[in-house]
């Protein structure tokens, strides 16, 4: 079944709401639940070697920097009772309390973006704002910023590379390496600012001017606003259920 | 819309508010591949608030935000304040004049460093606890083993951090605006923030 991105969005800002207000045990569970949903959307639907690895990839790094949060937390905050003590270094009660709290929360946050993102296209999620009433020439930056997101790093690696073979010492101590930085940093942004306002005076050339207009693009379907606006309420009222004494 | 407004995403300016989100997702990446302890992650919305205005900085910093979120960082979402606060302050030191002069630049980061610290430090703790999944966590670790409270330990690392952060992001936009040609400079609306007034160079603007 395939969300709408109102859908998807109405429900992510649900969830991370909500792992505000859950303690880590609902927590842990909405993880495991993401995780599973994600797992079966992505592996059984999805023929993207890619997006496959970038999942699990994904959530080992969650995993892992959970544990890992709960482990230094449970360390270094010596409050409370002494909870265990594994190879002679001792884990306290308060610390593994607030670390697996902190940690559990983070992983349903970032599983539920992560889930939102990876299926919802970038020029779909673009066409999202635009339904929703972003003006034109913010859409315009947002396809311009996808272009040069892909060309900025290519060019910082050929520019990296002759600094490198010019002796830039891209290997030396703090105040070296600040110096190769600046040497790579000035370059690409000369040459990048040169060549974005060629493209802007094109632009200027095809008609392109200073006001930002909403542009009209088909409505959200009603179902989704019918969605997307029970779900805001349940969110309002769970904030307001926990806000009673 | 106001004329300003209007100027900031006039048509020559949007290719390059675009480039300035660029900047600012790939410039931190350098930084942390050269294993500088910098962020560098607003310079994109300086140079834009200097150059163009604050309000094309605001939107540019956080579509940065956003796209990182989109692309593999989801908390960064939730450090879009921080970029307004940014381009906003920015773009008024700007307007100030302030980068004409490097002493100016040097006390306009560490200014623009109190605000931002204090915001990103509650951020900090009360949406992530304290972790941010980077190195700056540790500092945040040490002063709670100390005995500092959850808060007091975002703030600190975040003064420590931040305030250094922006004087070294402002001296990179100010180094570089001395060495951008003028050709290029004239065609930006900002170069007014720049430029020394005729006055302080002691032409008479109504010589013929």
């Amino acid at each position: 079944m395939r969300l709408e991105t109102l859908t998807k969005t109405s429900l992510v800002f649900f969830f991370i709401v909500l792992s505000f207000l859950a303690d880590w045990q609902t927590n842990l569970l909405l993880f495991a639940g993401f995780s599973l949903l994600g797992a079966l959307q992505i592996f059984l639907q999805t023929e993207f070697i890619s997006i496959r690895r970038a999942y699990s990839r994904f959530l080992l790094y969650a995993i892992a920097a959970s544990a890992l949060i709960t482990v230094l937390n449970g360390f270094f905050l010596r409050d409370g009772d002494v909870a265990a003590e594994v190879l002679g270094i001792t884990f306290y009660d308060a610390g593994l309390q607030f670390g697996i709290t902190t940690g559990a929360r983070l992983a349903v946050i970032s599983v539920s973006l992560f889930l939102f993102f990876v299926t919802t296209p970038l020029r779909r999620l673009i066409q999202f704002f635009q339904q929703a009433g972003l003006p034109g020439q913010l859409t315009v930056i947002l396809f311009l910023a996808l272009h040069f997101i892909g060309q900025v790093p290519a060019r910082i690696s050929q520019i990296y590379t002759a600094q490198e073979a010019r002796g830039a010492p891209v290997r030396g101590h703090a105040i070296a390496r600040l110096k190769a930085f600046l040497a790579i940093l000035f370059p690409l942004l000369l040459s990048s600012i040169s060549e974005t306002l060629e493209r802007g005076a094109a632009l200027e050339a095809r008609g392109f001017r200073g006001e930002l207009t909403a542009v009209s693009t088909t409505p959200f379907p009603l179902v989704s606003k019918v969605i997307a606006t029970a779900v805001f309420l349940a969110t309002l009222s769970l904030l307001a259920y926990s806000l009673l004494p | 819309m106001s004329k300003r407004i209007s100027e900031e995403f006039s048509g020559p300016m949007l290719p390059f508010i675009a480039l300035c989100v660029a900047l600012n997702l790939t410039v931190g990446q350098v930084a942390a591949a050269l294993k500088l302890p910098l962020y560098l992650d607003s310079l994109g919305t300086v140079l834009l608030a200097v150059l163009a205005g604050p309000v094309s900085a605001i939107v540019a910093g956080s579509f940065a935000n956003l796209l990182a979120s989109a692309m593999g960082n989801p908390p960064m979402m939730f450090f879009i304040p921080v970029v307004i606060v940014i381009g906003g302050v920015t773009g008024m030191f700007a307007r100030f004049g302030w980068f004409r002069r490097w002493y100016l630049v040097v006390l306009g980061g560490i200014l623009l460093g109190i605000p931002t610290a204090g915001l990103s430090s509650v951020i900090s703790a009360y949406v992530f606890g304290g972790v941010t999944m980077g190195a700056a966590d540790f500092i945040v670790l040490f002063f709670r083993s100390q005995g500092f409270s959850l808060h007091q330990s975002t703030l600190i690392q975040a003064f420590i951090m931040d305030p250094f952060d922006k004087v070294v992001t402002y001296l990179i936009v100010f180094i570089l605006l001395r060495n951008l040609p003028e050709r290029l400079l004239n065609r930006f609306p900002g170069v007014l923030n720049i430029k020394p007034k005729q006055s302080d160079r002691g032409l008479n603007s109504n010589a013929p």
